[in-house]
């Protein structure tokens, strides 16, 4: 009876879809819900450091006499209450007035803060009890200082990695050089290596990691929210997002699916990898969701855009969703070469992904069904390479997908060079002796090997993998009807994308569905080009990651856009 | 049952349904009307009747996708004007009780939407790439891409169409530039081609070629952010398709004379084989067709899927798999009558009425809905001002 319910529960008539998705606007006036934040945005002064408006009014109201005022205008603006990475402490100085001391957890060195200015304000410094202007540069023991009377030249230096100390009574702040972070203890990016651009990666450790994309992203909308990865071992992870300019809806939803995580009370959750399994919108998908990455300059180009990351601790990876097509085929080093090179390499790039996932197929389906479709000349020379292969056609390229499959993990497993030694002597070697042996043709060889070569032009290891298993599956398709069934198995895999979300963004955005997004997805945008349409993008990454993304209309972009709606569970 | 419901609250929607419709934009929504529009209008046609008098149809086709056009922008209009949603909605009021035999009576014009450009491959795969294969196993290979696109919903078979319809566009433009060395004034002759009331019948009679693909955004209006979007998607859709069939009936024209034609099976296919520079390597034309025939199974998932939205409305089956598998069952039953049963004759028949009569079955309902609504809707807002 049971099987029967559950079978009635699978096959149910009542059950609504209750996928999230971010609605994209389609026309008219800016959706209302955005307007109102932004404007409310500007009237509390707590926007970006882009934020024009907010800025200039709380530059103008400069530091405040009183430290309680202090504290809770930084608190507001900084975002403390999701933000624990800035702190906050009140000391009782050993002349009994109140100090108050801000900084930037991971930017600040916390020894120096600790040894050479919390101690010596408590503590008194041994100078005999100077009071006055002079009190404060006499008592903290530290060379470098500066007083400062602007609201946002504190809050810049506070990001920086300064530490901002106030004093009750006084209507400065005196800024304290600080500033000590981890820098290229870290490894370099051994997955997403690029030629040009930055080539530090993140690390197994949280703080470090967060402190690397901290000193990328200096703005103060930028919020860190700790939490347990859900784990019964106690893992950390770090939710990373812009406030303001990620979706709050889309904030809200990652929380909420990492609360449901942790509520699967995991044994052990020990990796971004199983996080993102826990989080993603279809776990039985071969297609990733979530863009895992060990780069911090692409987290942050992503932040910028209004994406939201998730950092783990133990885990040199870093999620950032939501992840398009667009997204998991484009690669960081389009932004750093010129417009044109970036370009090519972007359209060489998707070439590649096309011969990888359509050629095998196509090959077979060609060679067994349609030899009519090929001319006389390319007709013979298969044939002639065929003339002693034994196998069947289809069998021999599924045979030579898996052994190139298994010459790619086996290089991957073994280390530096002697894993780069297997991938091509396995290769050159197996392949010769397959020929010799009539285990194999050269043709299918080649195909093969173009094939391989295709695939590995994929930036994120996660889509080769499922562009592989694709790949197998058009074989199939032509192995058993031809064109007839790898058109059919085309258009259902078009479908199956179209179809899928990630964290309610459409995965072929800005295409299918077309987006106003108006910088394009192949050819790479322009850097600076854009500024945002709501004023909220800044600085270099722009036009490129812009480009890159294709995801915007679904975050924070007030744009032409009216009757759609954010965040909304399908009816 | 009960986890359903239970669901249904968990995400705040009361009697929540599975119609998978999901939100697309008018660029999605005019995408799929095209594509399925483009395949119906280049691919469905018995040339033998078409072309029996002349090749008129560079000008009857077109004008078939505006009076199309034409009969959409009233419904829609009316749809407004009685406040339907979606054209189901529109049944409900005009017709009351009897809607669920009206919206049967559009759902199985969908499916036939369906069914004639897919026969047409079908019967093309068969001639063409598989001569040795029974028809049955080619349908077993072409269904299941529909079924699966059908039911994923009516987003996913906007979006799909998205991707594709650009390809179709490209393939059919490469197709007859390559074709245009061929091109000979002469087999225009005789001008128009046909006399003006065998023009204007094939006018109506072409009609229902292009007007389910209207109808279907606007079985699907609320899919596709309200009436307003349906309506430009619609607009862009025929547009777009009256240019379409207007060059490449023009093309097919140029490059034979209307009785070659009339021997010709898919024509547009033929206009492939004109073109010689491909033959060094590989022969495009085969490719061409197949990707036609990926065009083809947007068209008959997106009927499948709007006759199958339409009847679960009106019957209120609150999900949308058993219809969308009936259709697409249906589609296929026909398609095997028509290439293989044993009733072949009786159906080519019925197949003859439906084209001759096709216009009236799809135009007139709309038109007495929509009608009807309104006059309800005013009688209504009479009362309710009376009553007040």
């Amino acid at each position: 009876m049971k099987g029967f319910d559950r079978l009635l529960e699978k096959l149910n008539f009542d059950a609504p879809d209750g996928r999230f998705e971010l609605f994209e606007t389609e026309a008219g006036e800016p959706y209302e819900a955005l307007r109102e934040r932004k404007e409310r945005s500007e009237k509390a002064g707590n926007g970006s450091k882009t934020g024009k408006a907010g800025m200039k009014n709380a530059e103008k109201s400069g530091i405040s006499r009183s430290v309680e005022r202090n504290e809770r205008r930084f608190r507001a603006f900084f975002n403390a209450d999701e933000n624990s990475d800035v702190i906050f402490r009140r000391v009782d100085t050993w002349a009994g007035r109140d100090a108050l001391l801000i900084y930037m957890n991971g930017m600040a060195d916390a020894k120096t803060v600790s040894d050479f200015v919390i101690r010596p304000l408590t503590e008194g410094n041994g100078a005999g009890r100077i009071r006055g202007r002079g009190a404060l540069e006499s008592s903290v023991q530290i060379a470098e200082q500066e007083r400062e009377s602007r609201f946002f030249k504190v809050a810049e230096a506070i990001i920086e990695g300064r530490t901002a100390l106030f004093l009750d009574g006084e209507r400065t702040a005196l800024l304290l050089e600080t500033r000590g972070f981890d820098s290229r203890s870290v490894t370099t990016a051994e997955n997403e290596r690029v030629v040009r651009g930055p080539q530090e990666g993140f690390t197994e450790n949280l703080r470090t990691s967060v402190t690397l994309v901290r000193r990328i992203v200096k703005t103060a909308d930028l919020v860190v929210c700790y939490r347990s990865a859900g784990g019964k071992n106690g893992t950390g992870l770090a939710l990373l997002y812009r406030k303001g300019v990620a979706n709050e809806k889309l904030i809200a939803e990652i929380e909420k699916r990492l609360e449901a995580g942790s509520a699967k009370g995991a044994r052990i959750v020990s990796s971004s990898g199983m996080i993102e399994q826990l989080i993603e919108d279809a776990p039985f998908s071969p297609l990733p969701q979530t863009l895992a990455t060990e780069r911090p300059d692409r987290v942050a180009s992503f932040l910028m855009n209004g994406a939201a990351a998730i950092i783990a601790e133990g885990s040199p990876f870093a999620l950032i969703m939501p992840a398009t097509a667009a997204a998991l085929l484009n690669s960081p080093e389009d932004v750093y070469m010129r417009r044109p090179l970036g370009t090519l390499m972007r359209a060489v790039r998707y070439i590649g992904v096309f011969i990888s996932l359509i050629l095998p197929g196509y090959f077979v389906a060609v060679a067994m069904y349609h030899q009519g479709l090929l001319s006389t000349e390319v007709l013979s020379t298969l044939i002639k390479s065929r003339e002693m292969v034994f196998e069947p056609l289809p069998f021999e390229m599924i045979l030579l997908l898996f052994v190139f499959q298994l010459i790619r993990e086996a290089g991957m497993r073994v280390p530096g060079s002697v894993g780069q030694a297997i991938g091509v002597i396995g290769g050159l070697i197996l392949g010769q002796a397959a020929v010799s042996a009539n285990l194999a043709s050269t043709v299918i060889l080649i195909i093969v090997a173009l094939s391989g070569l295709g695939n590995l032009c994929i930036p994120d290891y996660s889509t080769q993998i499922a562009a592989s298993y694709f790949r197998l599956g058009f074989v199939i398709a032509a192995w058993l009807g031809g064109l007839l069934a790898l058109t059919g198995a085309l258009v259902c895999f078009a479908a199956y994308m179209a179809d899928l979300k990630s964290f309610g963004v459409p995965f072929l955005s800005p295409i299918a569905p077309k987006t106003f997004s108006k910088r394009p997805m192949l050819l790479r945008g322009g850097i600076g080009r854009g500024g945002g349409k709501g004023g909220k993008r800044s600085g270099a990454f722009d036009g490129s990651e812009y480009a890159e993304y294709g995801a915007d209309d679904w975050l924070n972009t007030p744009h032409k856009g009216g009757k759609g709606r954010f965040g909304r569970r399908r009816a | 049952m009960k986890n359903g419901m239970k669901n249904g609250m968990k995400n705040g929607v009361k009697n929540g349904v599975n119609m998978r419709l999901g939100r697309i934009g008018a660029a999605e929504g005019a995408s799929a009307a095209l594509a399925a529009m483009a395949v119906s209008g280049i691919f469905t046609f018995e040339t033998k009747l078409l072309y029996e008098h002349g090749n008129s149809t560079y000008i009857t086709l077109p004008l078939s996708v505006l009076l199309s056009l034409g009969i959409f922008a009233l419904a829609a209009a009316l749809m407004r004007k009685s406040g339907s949603k979606n054209l189901g909605e529109l049944y409900k009021r005009a017709f009351g009780l009897a809607a669920p035999l009206f919206a049967f009576a559009l759902s199985l014009m969908a499916v036939y939407s369906a069914y004639a450009p897919l026969s047409q491959f079908v019967r093309a795969m068969h001639g063409l790439f598989f001569d040795g294969v029974s028809y049955s196993r080619i349908v077993v290979f072409t269904m299941p891409a529909v079924v699966f696109l059908a039911l994923l919903g009516f987003e996913a078979i906007g979006r799909t169409a998205r991707l594709i319809t650009p390809l179709l566009i490209a393939v059919l433009a490469a197709s007859t530039a390559a074709s245009v060395s061929e091109f000979e004034a002469y087999r225009l002759y005789p001008l128009p081609g046909n006399t003006a009331w065998g023009m204007a019948v094939q006018v109506l009679e072409e009609t229902c070629t292009f007007l389910p693909a209207l109808l279907c955004l606007l079985i699907n209006a609320d899919g596709l952010n309200g009436l307003k979007t349906a309506e430009r998607a619609g607009r862009r859709a025929a547009a777009a398709a009256a240019l379409i069939c207007f060059v490449s009936q023009l093309a097919l024209a140029l490059c034979y004379t209307y009785r070659e034609l009339g021997e010709l099976f898919m024509p547009m296919f033929r206009i492939n084989y004109l073109n010689k520079f491909e033959a060094h390597f590989m022969r495009l034309d085969k490719l061409a067709h197949m990707m036609w025939l990926g065009g083809g199974m947007i068209a008959g998932a997106y009927y499948i899927y709007s006759a199958a939205r339409l009847f679960a409305q009106s019957f209120e089956i609150r999900d949308i798999r058993p219809p969308a598998l009936g259709g697409a069952a249906l589609a296929a039953l026909m398609i095997m009558i028509e290439v293989e049963g044993k009733d072949r004759e009786a159906f080519l028949a019925l197949k003859e009425l439906l084209n001759g009569c096709g216009f009236l079955l799809l135009a007139l309902p709309v038109l007495l809905a929509g009608i009807a609504a309104a006059l309800r809707s005013k009688r209504g807002l009479t009362n309710a001002k009376n009553n007040a």
